[in-house]
């Protein structure tokens, strides 16, 4: 982590490129944080998924140090990667499912549907370019598991903001992932 | 169709009731239709979203809960076992119940199947090893780990005892318990979780899911330090530092330094129990509402003061309340000592005896925490310990690659200094201390290969010398590994050299004569007499030199003084080696008292400059009655007992004064004692033994204690025999020597504690004797000959040979009463010869000149027994006179008076006859 804050100075510092090394390695962390997260148990799986993103930051005390200014866009990224990780993650998944030969018949626990995290992502790919600022609502409440209240200060809006965002978001995904993503 | 234009619509819209909506698109959209047909749609989609909880949960929930389903496996085969039926989903897979299959009959196990996402090859290394560990986990209160293996497909098993049982609130609800049932039921959780800490196995994940309760009420814990097992990954070098130990743990039961990131100790522990008992006591979590979202949660866990478990049932007010808030304490430290204490305190609260938790107020240092807590256990200790150890390595590790010499070096220092310092004056601190010094060695030996400033030159000395200290500086706690100390010594008096050529500031100074004065206490206490002095001499010369540069520096003062006192001793230390010149002791003595006297009208209230006055007046009284001065020394002594029981009485944790008030107690003792006032010195003499039998009990490693309660022992056993209590007297001569038998087997190099086994040898001697045992009182005295006249090979060590003439006096005696006048004189005259060139070495030593007239008054009786009177009346005669030059110096102590008296009336008896 030692090297994640130097790239975060320098990128503080005006280095665009450090961008890119810190995402770089901020990324395997992330990968090996999911690969801890994904095999959680079930009665916990809810706070285990959310300590995920938690401790991506917990894990980068160099964050405090950092310009606050930057913090916000360093949290997208952290968020965009997520986002990267856990479609191919379902991705993968699929492909194991149509393969019975590798997991054999896959009896699933409990009888509530799930959203379909690859029909999420595609339709949010559409969203952005109808309504940027929403997506990012969606992305980061939905791949980041972030909750209203920190979503209004990542992005410097109001809390009553965010919700109806929120709501408009949840609305025109669910129209435009109608009938077969489900 | 405007998308600002759209979503402005659908705002309001929404907020409006369902049968407002209509009037409201048909005004807000008038013609645009395809506008109004979006809006439609949209909230109809709402309507349906909010039906299904659509994107209620976030993907990453989503597939974990996908990622549940797995293969199922039954049927199969692991190890010797039939997988017959899936009983769990556990956070390393899933988990059955499985058959041997070669067995007659079906007895049940647990396999727990490891899954294969995202399992590194790192994480099955690492699990190999720590199954072993957990194997050895063997606890009626712990589902077993039976073994564990790798499948065909290179997958980890585990096979466990299999519990049937259920979670512990439920069984409280089902069988409807009281609080008292609670309550021996979560005691029973503690004896397991405390047989684990005192295995070194931290669980990291106590929580109900991970508790079962049979059916016949017994609870088992499951998972004992699997969340390790999961959670290191060796490949990383950061991981020890950040310990991810939250990963697979259930947020609400978490500890604070665990949602930080922070290590995880025995500690934590204590905290998830706390939780549980918090749940099982109220059925409410301490922090509220179970349902606040997640961030909530953790910074109540950081910052939030749980609610007293007696705002949900009232009836826990007082002692449960105080239990159960001490075991949830933000700070590792302030929570209890070890899992074990918790559960005492339970059972205190349940007998109606006073808590440990009541009325603490929150106390946020470490040097406190160490003076409340008067019990640790040890293994926990070692924990945290090797928690730091760990600490030490993997930063140096990284500092090496990385170049960061600052942070070790600032990480070395504290947990060398501070955290060395917390624990100094705790009890039972001796094995923590131990792995400290290991794990310092190695770093020092190290970081001293690249120091290139003055500023790390002199961490280094301070080091060193700290290091030396707590192996096996006498004067201090310490572990008995004088060989060990006396090289580290050396290391620092050497870098001390070095750190002069380049610096002279006070600062340098003081680490100097930190280390010379160090490296003199090892010379003393190994026994080279003449290379003490100078180590001594140098450090005292830089503490003056920096006294005339700031005469004000308290702290330089009290090293001074304590400096001429350890020179002193070596002079003339009165009970020690010495150079025997008890007439320059005196004067360092008195030279000390006079620094630590102005001292003290400087800092009137300051404890360590109290500290440093007794010490000196108690040693400074003991000079004095050895050059005869019985007033001074008895009023030195006094004054030197009443400030110890001030201080002991202010801080009545410090087991340093512990140690001071047995020293001061069994000193003035003595002195009744010598004053034939054997009634009130038992007294003081028991009580001294009490305290250092306690001080020793709680930390039996501890070196300074042990050696205390031996010499105590002794002096308590001579005051029994004054009072009459012959035999019981013998009882304490045998303990005496017990331990100064142990004490010197652990620590071969320390010629004091081999002396200290010849002593303890000829007092019980003694002690036969008076009891009528002679020839048990032979035998003694001639092993404490065997041990203490060795030492006439190196003359300059008056006090030893001394105790040599003194057990010849004894085998003398003891051959006397078997009727061998031959041998009794044999041994009597050499004896004489040892204490007539002692004390005319040293004529003002009154110690001396008394073991000279007491050897000779044997010799005479020995002579009498032979039937040469005129030789008997001669030396008679020269006893009297050294008793007679001691009465004229006032140095005639009670017992020598008696003496006296007892050869006069020999002699008069040997008068020849007219």
């Amino acid at each position: 982590m030692e090297s994640v804050t130097k790239w975060l100075e320098l990128w503080r510092d005006g280095d665009a490129e450090a961008m890119d090394r810190v995402a770089a390695l901020v990324y395997q962390d992330l990968r090996r944080l999911a690969a801890y997260h994904l095999r959680s148990e079930s009665d916990a799986g809810n706070l285990q998924a959310t300590a995920l993103v938690h401790e991506v930051y917990l894990k980068l005390p160099s964050l405090k140090s950092i310009d606050w200014k930057g913090k916000p866009h360093f949290i997208s990224v952290v968020t965009k990667m997520m986002r990267r990780i856990l479609v191919d993650h379902a991705r993968a998944r699929k492909a194991a499912k149509r393969d019975p030969a590798m997991l054999g018949e896959i009896p699933m626990i409990g009888e509530h549907k799930q959203v379909d995290t690859l029909a999420v992502d595609q339709a949010l790919e559409r969203m952005t370019e109808h309504h940027p600022r929403c997506a990012q609502v969606v992305e980061l409440r939905f791949f980041g598991d972030m909750d209203f209240q920190e979503i209004a200060e990542i992005l410097n809006l109001s809390l009553a903001t965010v919700e109806r965002d929120w709501r408009f978001s949840r609305a025109w995904l669910r129209k435009s992932m109608a009938g077969s993503h489900r | 169709m405007s998308e600002d234009r759209l979503r402005e619509l659908f705002d309001q819209v929404s907020q409006l009731a369902r049968e407002e909506r209509e009037q409201f698109l048909i005004s807000a959209c008038g013609h645009e239709s395809a506008l109004m047909e979006e809006l439609r749609e949209l909230l109809a989609a709402d309507a349906v979203a909010t039906d299904e909880k659509f994107l209620q949960h976030s993907a990453i929930h989503i597939q974990a809960v996908e990622g549940q389903s797995g293969e199922s496996a039954i049927g199969e085969t692991v190890g010797n076992y039939r997988l017959v039926e899936l009983i769990g989903q556990g956070g390393m897979g899933s988990v059955y119940r499985a058959v041997r299959i070669d067995a007659e009959f079906e007895m049940s196990v647990a396999v727990k199947l490891m899954s294969a996402v995202f399992l590194s090859a790192d994480i099955i290394a690492h699990f190999r090893v720590e199954r072993q560990i957990l194997a050895s986990l063997e606890h009626p209160n712990i589902a077993r780990l039976l073994d564990g293996g790798t499948r065909a497909d290179g997958l980890p098993y585990l096979i466990m005892e299999y519990v049937e049982g259920i979670a512990p609130g439920e069984y409280c609800r089902r069988h409807n318990l009281s609080i008292d049932q609670r309550l021996i039921l979560f005691r029973q959780i503690c004896s397991a979780v405390h047989y684990a800490h005192q295995n070194m196995v931290i669980h990291r994940d106590l929580k109900p899911a991970n508790i079962l309760i049979t059916s016949d009420g017994t609870p088992k814990l499951l998972d004992f330090g699997i969340a390790k097992v999961l959670s290191r990954d060796p490949g990383r070098a950061d991981a020890a530092l950040t310990e991810p130990g939250m990963l697979k743990m259930t947020v609400r039961y978490s500890s604070p330094e665990q949602v930080r990131g922070e290590p995880v100790t025995t500690a934590s522990d204590i905290y998830s129990l706390g939780v549980v008992l918090y749940e099982l006591l109220t059925e409410h979590s301490p922090y509220g509402d179970t349902d606040r979202p997640l961030h909530q949660i953790m910074a109540a866990i950081c910052d939030e003061e749980p609610l007293r478990p007696s705002s949900w049932v009232p009836r826990l007010k007082g002692d449960v309340d105080n239990i159960v808030l001490r075991a949830l304490r933000k700070a590792p430290l302030e929570r209890y000592a070890s899992v074990d204490q918790f559960s005492e305190d339970i059972l205190r609260c349940h007998d109606g005896r006073p808590v440990h938790a009541r009325g603490h107020a929150p106390l946020y240092l470490a040097a406190k925490f160490v003076r409340r807590n008067r019990v640790i256990v040890a293994a926990a200790a070692l924990l945290l310990c090797s928690m730091i150890g760990g600490l030490i390595e993997v930063t140096l590790a990284r500092a090496r690659a990385e170049r960061r010499f600052n942070q070790v070096r600032q990480l070395a220092h504290s947990v060398l200094f501070d955290y060395a310092d917390a624990i100094d004056r705790l009890p039972g601190s001796t094995p923590v201390r131990a792995r400290l010094v290991k794990d310092a060695l190695t770093y020092l030996d190290n970081l001293s290969k690249e120091a290139d400033t003055p500023q790390l030159r002199r961490e280094i000395v301070d080091a060193y010398v700290r290091v030396s200290n707590v192996q096996g500086n006498e004067y201090q706690n310490n572990l008995g590994d004088t060989a060990g100390a006396m090289s580290s010594a050396g290391k620092a008096a050497s870098a001390a050299e070095e750190l002069l050529k380049v610096d002279r500031t006070p600062p340098a100074l003081a680490s100097a004569a930190d280390a010379f004065s160090t490296y003199g206490d090892l010379f003393y206490s190994s026994g080279n007499l003449s290379a003490a002095g100078p180590a001594y001499q140098r450090a005292i010369g830089l503490r003056q030199k920096i006294a005339a540069q700031s005469p004000q520096n308290i702290e330089n003062s009290l090293a001074l003084s304590s400096s001429l006192r350890h020179l002193g001793d070596l002079y003339g230390g009165v009970g020690l080696q010495n150079l025997g010149k008890t007439a320059e002791s005196l004067a360092y003595y008195q030279n000390a008292k006079t620094i630590v006297a102005a001292a003290s009208e400087q800092f009137p209230g300051n404890t360590e400059v109290a500290k440093e006055r007794y010490e000196t007046l108690l040693s400074l009284s003991s000079a004095e009655i050895g050059m005869g001065k019985h007033e001074e020394a008895a009023r030195d002594l006094g004054d030197a007992l009443t400030q110890v029981q001030k201080v002991s009485a202010a801080e009545p944790g410090d087991t340093n004064v512990k140690v001071e008030l047995a020293n001061a107690e069994s000193r003035y003792g003595q002195m009744l004692l010598d004053d034939r006032d054997a009634g009130r010195a038992i007294q003081h003499l028991a009580l001294a033994a009490g305290v250092l039998e306690k001080l020793g009990e709680a930390d039996p490693g501890n070196a300074v204690y042990r050696r205390g309660q031996s010499i105590v022992e002794a002096q308590w056993a001579a005051a029994l025999r004054g009072a009459g209590q012959t035999s019981a007297g013998v009882t304490h001569n045998e303990l005496s020597l017990r331990l100064a038998v142990a004490l010197s087997h652990d620590a071969p190099a320390s010629a004091q504690y081999r002396t200290d086994v010849g002593i303890a040898e000829r007092k019980l001697s003694e002690a036969l004797l008076a009891a009528g045992d002679a020839a048990g009182a032979l035998h003694q005295a001639e092993q404490a000959g065997l041990i203490l006249c060795q030492s006439e090979q190196h003359p300059t060590d008056p006090y030893t040979l001394a105790n040599c003439g003194r057990s010849l006096v004894s085998a003398g005696n003891a051959h006397l009463a078997m009727h061998d006048a031959d041998r009794a004189v044999i041994a009597y005259r050499k004896a004489e010869e040892i204490a007539s060139q002692r004390s005319q070495a040293d004529p003002q030593n009154a110690i001396f000149r008394s073991d000279w007239a007491r050897s000779q008054a044997a010799l005479a009786g020995g002579l009498a027994a032979l039937g040469d009177s005129r030789a008997a009346r001669d030396l008679y005669q020269q006893a009297l006179n050294n008793w007679s030059i001691l009465r004229q110096a006032k140095s005639l102590t009670g017992q020598d008076a008696h003496r006296s008296d007892d050869s006069a009336l020999a002699l008069a008896k040997l008068a020849p006859k007219p």
